[in-house]
């Protein structure tokens, strides 16, 4: 590794123009993923299929613990899962004798229907009894929000399964960009990287951010040219709270990966890319 | 359980006994165990053996080598990009040592005890009733 | 029941035959046809184009009861695709090295385009259903050898199996340090005397089996099978030589040479040396006549030790001693190298003075236990 340490030291060097550059900190401010990653086809199907194989070589259920011979559960139970065709000396079965065991065929998994613990209330809403009763039906949140239906760019509930990244536009510049905050040159206590970032990222959005700082140390260095600047990136993530734009900004977005390379310049893009996640 | 006979029902010291009616040879405490029992035990209860034919057995492996292959790649991909965000720090962290060596001590400063937030949370199967936590106040403490 | 009817009926996946379309492994132009699953009623099976179960049962009611599991064929398809793929992307890299191939003059980076070529093919066609089935289900005489990944799939098998077997009884019979040092076993050797009509000796010999020697009078068909790839011919001498022949000067053992031959060309197919072979060219390859071991009355078991080597450079035919044979000078005089062994054993047995006859060995001695004149030391 030292080899690289020094190899890019040099580099950095013949970089280095006249006039000194400015320094700035770039805040790579992410929102991470709530709910977990859509697998692929791919996956769907092999999850799908090793699920098939366990099931098919799981062991007979033992209704006769949980349901007890003579209650209304055993009769409820009974009446939802069938017995399976017992084998007949007598009949011919084109498919294979039946091999039932505990009332199971074992050649094949076994399916068990449970009898629901809720009542079926249709066309009746109650909103109370809904959100109270332990008996209720239970049934899991949308994966896909509302700020998804609406196209909400600027909402932290848009693409739950992915990272977001915040990025914004300044009054009176037309591109969008990460935010970038120059660093105090003529202050009598000079403040690292990360709390130029901290204290930018408050001017611009409010002091309403849940904010955690992964480390101190900037993750990229971004020669900006154009604006003898030199961008140095501080990863970061906001746990909770909102981004409340103040009067420097004009519009700001939660974008992911993919919606990035869109919207930021390309040779910028590419620079970046490698510390964005594709997650 | 090893009691091959069980003494028929006496009451009042006369023997009665009940045509079809199952004389159990234990009683209910030991019956409640065998019952336990036979829930954790496999007889009776094992599904017949996975017996593939040939080409059923080629299926399952091509299905296994594309899997293979499949987490591979993306193993790759995950590890080829963590070397890159590496790289880049170190890339980075020289380029500030030549222009600010201030920068680069608080830069380089590592805090101690720095623990991950609770409010993290793990990626979930669904979302929560409030994907997002709105009312935060404002910073507690600011950080030095 | 029913439901297992529907499932099958509505398999999602066919293998378009359409030469347009033609992905790497249902295209035959470049690629041999032995790389093909011949039996259509399998191939079917395979690729979800036939709804009456698995056609490696021939039993119509045992295939008929057969239950494949859930979602193994929609699967099986998406799996098929994303291999197919990267076999696609290995190809296209063995084309590349053909190209380079082509513009090569250099002897030896032919050979190492060549391996490399090898390689990739194996690559590409190990994890295809088709060659799979072949190799793993279907009689290995009938693979094609020419094909780097059939050659792949044998060397497997007999690294898992036979070449242990064979490693086993060379050292534990001390074939290893008794005739020569040691060996690198670099194919698999298999003989059979096909000279016998008993079923009981008819078939390849295990190595470190005890025979008759009536099931030994005829020379051996010697299978000599190369895993590595053999560009034109490659020549092979074979020797058999018995390390416990009685010196009764020395009080010890001698090797005698029962056999040899030496220039006989063979490549990846042509793996055999057969009666017919010699009865052709046998005067060009033999450098001494085959003559069984004979083993005389009351003598321990002798090992009959075969020896193969492939040869750095034609050999001078030019007749042996047989007696006394010492096979480690030869073997460095003539720069062989040994690549593979075969052991099997003989004692006395009531065929031995017929087969005695048969070539002219003359009458056996007997051998007695002689006790020594002075009293064992108290």
């Amino acid at each position: 590794m030292r080899s690289v340490w020094v190899t890019r030291a040099s580099i950095a060097r013949a970089y280095s123009t006249q006039v000194q550059p400015v320094i700035s900190s770039t805040l790579l401010l992410s929102r991470n993923p709530i709910i977990t990653q859509e697998p692929s086809s791919f996956e769907k199907q092999f999850y799908k299929y090793q699920n098939e194989l366990w099931r098919r070589l799981m062991w007979t259920f033992p209704s006769w613990f949980f349901f007890k011979p003579g209650t209304v559960a055993e009769q409820k139970y009974r009446k939802l899962n069938k017995p399976a065709t017992p084998d007949n000396p007598n009949i011919e079965f084109p498919r294979g004798r039946p091999e039932l065991r505990h009332n199971r065929d074992r050649r094949f998994k076994q399916t068990i229907s449970v009898p629901k613990s809720y009542e079926d209330k249709k066309g009746e809403t109650n909103a109370a009894s809904e959100t109270d009763d332990l008996a209720r039906k239970i049934v899991p949140n949308s994966r896909i929000t509302e700020a998804d239906l609406k196209k909400d760019l600027a909402s932290l509930e848009r693409k739950l399964s992915r990272t977001l990244y915040l990025i914004i536009k300044e009054k009176g510049s037309n591109t969008w960009k990460f935010p970038n905050f120059n660093v105090p040159t003529n202050a009598e206590e000079v403040s690292g990287l990360h709390v130029v970032a901290e204290e930018g990222l408050y001017k611009i959005g409010g002091e309403k951010i849940n904010y955690f700082n992964v480390s101190n140390t900037p993750c990229h260095v971004f020669n900006n040219l154009q604006e003898n600047k030199k961008e140095y990136f501080i990863k970061s993530h906001i746990l909770s709270g909102i981004f409340e734009p103040q009067e420097s900004v004009a519009e700001f977005n939660w974008l992911s990966k993919e919606e990035l390379k869109d919207v930021l310049p390309a040779e910028y893009y590419q620079d970046v890319s490698h510390l964005l996640n594709n997650v | 359980m090893f009691k091959s006979f069980a003494k028929p029902q006496s009451s009042s010291g006369v023997l009665t006994f009940i045509r079809g009616k199952r004389i159990s040879a234990t009683n209910p405490a030991t019956e409640r165990i065998v019952q336990q029992l036979s829930v954790l035990a496999a007889g009776r209860k094992q599904p017949k053996l996975l017996n593939l034919s040939n080409e059923d057995i080629v299926k399952h492996r091509t299905i296994m080598s594309a899997w293979k292959l499949f987490t591979r790649k993306k193993k790759r991909a995950e590890q080829e990009q963590l070397n890159q965000q590496y790289e880049s720090i170190c890339n980075a962290m020289n380029d500030l040592k030549e222009t600010s060596p201030a920068l680069f001590e608080l830069a380089s400063h590592k805090e101690k005890r720095l623990r991950f937030p609770l409010e993290m949370r793990f990626p979930t199967e669904y979302p929560p009733n409030r994907p997002w936590v709105y009312n935060f106040t404002g910073p507690v403490k600011k950080r030095k | 029941m029913l439901r297992r009817v529907v499932a099958r009926g509505s398999k999602e996946f066919r293998r378009s035959n359409s030469t347009s379309s033609q992905k790497v492994w249902s295209n035959f132009s470049k690629r041999s046809p032995s790389l093909k699953l011949s039996n259509e009623a399998i191939n079917n099976n395979l690729f979800g184009k036939s709804t009456d179960g698995p056609g490696s049962m021939i039993s119509h009611s045992r295939r008929a009861a057969y239950h494949s599991p859930n979602e193994i064929d929609s699967t099986f398809a998406m799996a098929y695709e994303i291999l197919e793929q990267k076999a696609e992307d290995l190809y296209n890299q063995v084309e590349k090295l053909e190209q380079q191939l082509a513009q090569t003059k250099d002897e030896e980076s032919i050979k190492q385009l060549k391996d490399q070529i090898d390689t990739l093919l194996i690559r590409a066609e190990i994890q295809n259903p088709e060659v799979m089935y072949n190799s793993s289900f279907n009689d290995p005489d009938s693979l094609d050898k020419t094909q780097p990944v059939y050659r792949k799939a044998l060397e497997q098998k007999w690294k898992k199996y036979d070449l242990m077997v064979t490693m086993q009884r060379l050292e534990q019979l001390h074939v290893i340090p008794d005739t020569l040092p040691t060996l690198e076993p670099k194919c698999d050797v298999k003989i059979r005397f096909g000279h016998n009509s008993d079923s009981e000796f008819s078939h390849w010999i295990v190595p470190g089996e005890m025979l008759p020697t009536i099931a030994v009078s005829q020379p051996p068909t010697i299978k000599i099978q190369e895993f590595e790839r053999v560009d034109g011919k490659n020549l092979y001498s074979v020797l058999l030589v018995n390390p416990d022949t009685p010196d009764l000067p020395a009080n010890s053992f001698s090797t005698t040479l029962h056999y040899a031959l030496a220039n006989v060309p063979l490549d990846n197919v042509d793996n055999t040396i057969d009666p017919s072979k010699l009865l052709t060219k046998g005067e060009e390859y033999t450098l001494a006549d085959f003559e069984p071991l004979v083993p005389e009355k009351n003598t321990p078991t002798q090992r009959a030790c075969l020896w193969v080597f492939r040869q750095t450079k034609p050999l001078d035919i030019k007749p042996v001693a047989r007696k006394h044979f010492d096979i480690r000078t030869f073997v460095q005089e003539q720069g062989l190298i040994p690549v593979g062994a075969h052991v099997w054993r003989q004692g006395f047995d009531r065929s031995v003075n017929q087969v005695r006859e048969m070539y002219g060995l003359g009458k056996g001695r007997v051998f007695h236990r002689v006790r020594g004149i002075e009293p064992l030391p108290q």
